[in-house]
């Protein structure tokens, strides 16, 4: 079922979707952690970050679109940024249909669209190119703690159950011709996530009871772990190498 | 091969929900290695309930011996159960992995949960199913996912809460064939008397939380009036079935 | 409420996130040293996460053609207590945040701060005060969560405007009546939810809510109900009435005051080209002829830009106040 999940293109093959996951994580951190502390003046170094990007999305085959479309959520936030603009004082202003527009404003709301945008990219290509659990996986290995795995991985695999449920139940009472105009009618919603909560907890007692009868004991027993390949520990080091490089010296 | 002492040996179990209804009023059941049960009766019977309490995830009243040791919570229960909805047991992120899952949990070396993954999935006909993730499989993979995983850990009772519900044809048939190649002890609950009569050579009949009926199944199928007093019909078969019994 | 990367600063992201992981790491312990049966924890919280997950799809229109969606925080805290809430709420965001870039990564910290921390842990005490003077019974429970679960979604969104104006993305006087004044309606589709979730646990499974069976049910269930979410759209409309007024024209002056002391301490270098300088300023549409100092005039510009959105909801609130509520 379509939800508007972004993980769909984990199972392509291409030699990107081949590293491993701990890479790709540690890279896509080290980008998303080194663009936000850029200045938004330092114009270079966002158009090549936004190059190795696109150079990255073309070699793991991932449709271009997919990861460019997600980008529009930071419409709402730019928003907020691009209200503050006219009433910023800087040296030198623009004048744009009659409104002062301060320049240190608009390279704010640059920056801020420049590095949301980038994080975005860079976080759907991460998730396009390993699935899921992988990545949960990869994170273990990185040390996070194996309770919040347990829990992540636990979760993933019942949204999507519990995301059929909500999405039937409102396509139920759309079917009855409830159409949401009002507040007030935010109680319907509500008597609808009532019923989804018990249904979730009556099924949480039931996965628990299965666990319990297959030997659970608190903990989700993990598989064997392996070490990083030397051409996994490569293309890691270039990887964070060219970004930190990037983010000192472009300009 | 028939032992002398029961594998299951229950009296008087009787268990009441929390708000006071008694679903289960006294239920005697003997049950020996080896011997393929079915447990029938109409929606509302008891017989989910009954299959929780055996394997201990519900708290009963009365004599409860399963292997010779009464359920508790901190040892695991001899029965493997496989319920009704298939989700509700594939938790972990791949099949092999929930295949896996019990046979980790009992501390084995890695080879030999291999070795028993491989061969579950195979008696499931689910052989190379291990990378995939249980939301994206149909109903009838699901439902012998869950099998596997379940078989995988070795269960001395292996106890079926509905299993050809919701199930088209082909996974009926292989539902069957799993049912009728287990070696172990087997309880199917079901309302369709026509899958279950072919795995099945003991049938007894549970009404109001009560036992109405215990005998051999094609006595028991020969006596109309029980079933229809009970809810109960031979002649249903689930609507995806047009094939007769092997 | 989901903030992108780049619009909070690195510094408040970086504390937010050390603050999120210890409440996590604290909240986990918790967790496991409260539930009696403490292996049931982690399928429980899991599948409560997807519940959240799940239930903020479905939207509930605010007006003017916008919606909001659910939180979540104050149900499960309600339920499952705090702890779980901050559990339950940061793994969403997470999941959220892998699966469907709502939130930026380096914001993570943030986000789980605002929704999990604020929303679930802080507002915890908020309720049991208000259990404590609402009158005894079932009633009185359901408002006090009611009120709770407004109050989180205003408390959650008003550290965010915060978070955006101590980062130099937008001035308070902007962020915070904006922020405040929207979910403030959300806040009231939030309070609905809660308690029609509790209603239908109450129905099908009182035996989650805690203390459920020893709360009488007093005839006046309903009425306290009312009146209780009539007092609530009345603190909230004041609240941001207030907010507008009185902050707004402070807003300018906050930034100045916080590199004042920056200046005096030594910590900010200066005139550096990419510092962001606040002014007092004058709403650029609205000129309000007769008041000429800028202060009250800005205030006044925000409270017509408040007004201008509760006018609309408070009709709509209205509706919302006749007895249709059941509880």
């Amino acid at each position: 079922m379509e939800h508007g999940f972004i993980d769909r293109y984990g199972n392509l093959d291409s030699c990107v979707h081949r590293l491993d996951a701990r890479v790709k994580i540690l890279s896509a951190f080290s980008f998303i952690i080194l663009a936000v502390t850029t200045p938004p003046k330092h114009l270079l170094a966002f158009v090549i970050y936004a190059g190795l990007l696109l150079w990255t999305v073309a070699l793991s085959r991932v449709p271009l679109w997919h990861i460019v479309s997600r980008a529009a959520i930071v419409i709402p936030f730019s928003a907020f940024v691009a209200l503050g603009l006219p009433f910023l004082e800087g040296k030198e202003t623009v004048n744009f249909s009659g409104i002062d527009l301060s320049v240190p404003g608009l390279w704010l709301l640059a920056g801020a669209v420049m590095k949301a945008s980038l994080g975005v990219a860079a976080l759907v290509l991460l998730v396009s190119t390993t699935p899921f659990n992988r990545l949960l996986e990869g994170l273990r290995q990185l040390k996070v703690p194996s309770l919040f795995i347990d829990l992540l991985a636990l979760t993933y695999r019942y949204v999507f159950i519990l995301a059929d449920q909500a999405m039937r139940l409102r396509r139920a009472a759309q079917a009855r011709g409830f159409r949401p105009r009002w507040l007030p009618q935010a109680a319907v919603i509500g008597r609808q996530t009532g019923h989804l909560f018990v249904r979730s907890y009556n099924r949480a007692e039931r996965i628990y009871g299965a666990m319990r009868l297959r030997g659970y004991n608190g903990s989700m027993p993990a598989g064997p772990s392996t070490a990083l390949s030397g051409k996994n520990v490569l293309v890691l080091t270039l990887a964070v190498a060219t970004l930190v490089f990037v983010r000192l010296f472009a300009k | 091969m028939k032992n002398a002492v029961p594998i299951i040996d229950v009296a008087n179990l009787r268990f009441r929900y929390r708000d006071g209804m008694e679903a289960l009023c006294g239920i005697d059941l003997t049950i020996h290695h080896g011997e393929k049960v079915c447990l029938a009766g109409p929606n509302g019977a008891g017989k989910s309930t009954l299959f929780l309490c055996l394997a201990g995830l519900l708290k009963a009243e009365g004599k409860i011996e399963i292997a010779g040791r009464a359920p508790d919570a901190k040892t695991p229960s001899p029965i493997g159960l496989v319920f009704q909805d298939a989700d509700d047991q594939l938790f972990c992120p791949t099949v092999g992995d929930d295949v896996a899952f019990g046979p980790r949990n009992q501390k084995l070396p890695e080879s030999e949960v291999a070795k028993r993954v491989a061969e579950s999935l195979a008696a499931t006909g689910l052989s190379g199913f291990e990378p995939r993730s249980a939301h994206h499989l149909s109903g009838g993979e699901k439902k012998r996912a869950a099998i596997a995983a379940v078989l995988a850990c070795r269960p001395e009772i292996l106890a079926f809460d509905e299993p050809w519900a919701n199930l088209d044809a082909r996974a009926c048939r292989a539902v069957t064939r799993i049912l009728k190649d287990s070696g172990q002890t087997l309880l199917v609950a079901s309302q369709d008397l026509y899958h279950a009569a072919d795995v099945c050579k003991r049938l007894i009949v549970l009404d109001g939380g009560k036992t109405v009926a215990d005998g051999p199944m094609q006595n028991l199928l020969a006596d109309k009036g029980l079933l229809e007093a009970h809810g109960l019909d031979y002649a249903t078969r689930c609507p995806h079935c047009r094939q007769s019994a092997a | 409420m989901h903030i992108p990367d780049g619009f909070v600063s690195g510094p408040i992201n970086a504390v937010a996130a050390v603050a999120s992981v210890a409440a996590l790491a604290y909240s986990l312990r918790k967790v496991k040293r409260e539930f009696k049966d403490k292996d049931f924890a982690v399928p429980l919280m899991a599948v409560m996460a997807a519940f959240v997950f799940a239930a903020q799809m479905l939207n509930f229109p605010i007006g003017g053609g916008t919606s909001g969606h659910f939180l979540g925080a104050v149900v499960v805290a309600t339920l499952l207590g705090p702890w779980s809430a901050c559990i339950a709420l940061a793994v969403v965001l997470v999941i959220q945040g892998l699966l469907f870039a709502d939130g930026g990564i380096s914001a993570l910290g943030t986000n789980i701060l605002n929704m999990g921390i604020v929303g679930g842990i802080v507002t915890y005490p908020v309720m049991r005060c208000l259990r404590a003077i609402l009158p005894a019974g079932r009633g009185g429970y359901l408002a006090s969560v009611a009120a709770t679960s407004w109050f989180s979604i205003v408390l959650a969104s008003s550290v965010c405007a915060l978070e955006l104006a101590l980062s130099g993305t937008s001035p308070l006087g902007i962020a915070l009546p904006a922020m405040a004044g929207t979910h403030a309606l959300i806040g009231i589709g939030e309070a609905l939810i809660t308690t029609a979730v509790l209603s239908a646990v109450a129905i099908a499974r009182p035996d989650i809510i805690p203390d459920w069976a020893n709360l009488k049910v007093s005839e006046g269930a309903t009425s306290t109900l009312q009146k209780a979410t009539r007092g609530l759209t009345m603190a909230g409309l004041a609240s941001a009435v207030a907010l507008a007024l009185f902050v707004s024209p402070f807003a300018s002056g906050y930034p100045d005051g916080l590199e004042k002391v920056a200046e005096d301490k030594g910590f900010l270098e200066t005139a550096s080209e990419d510092k962001i300088v606040w002014t007092k300023s004058i709403f650029p549409d609205y000129k309000v002829q007769s008041i000429e100092s800028e202060g009250p005039s800005t205030g006044m510009a925000g409270l017509i830009g408040t007004m201008a959105v509760f006018g609309f909801g408070f009709s709509v609130i209205r509706l919302m106040a006749r007895p249709n509520i059941k509880v």
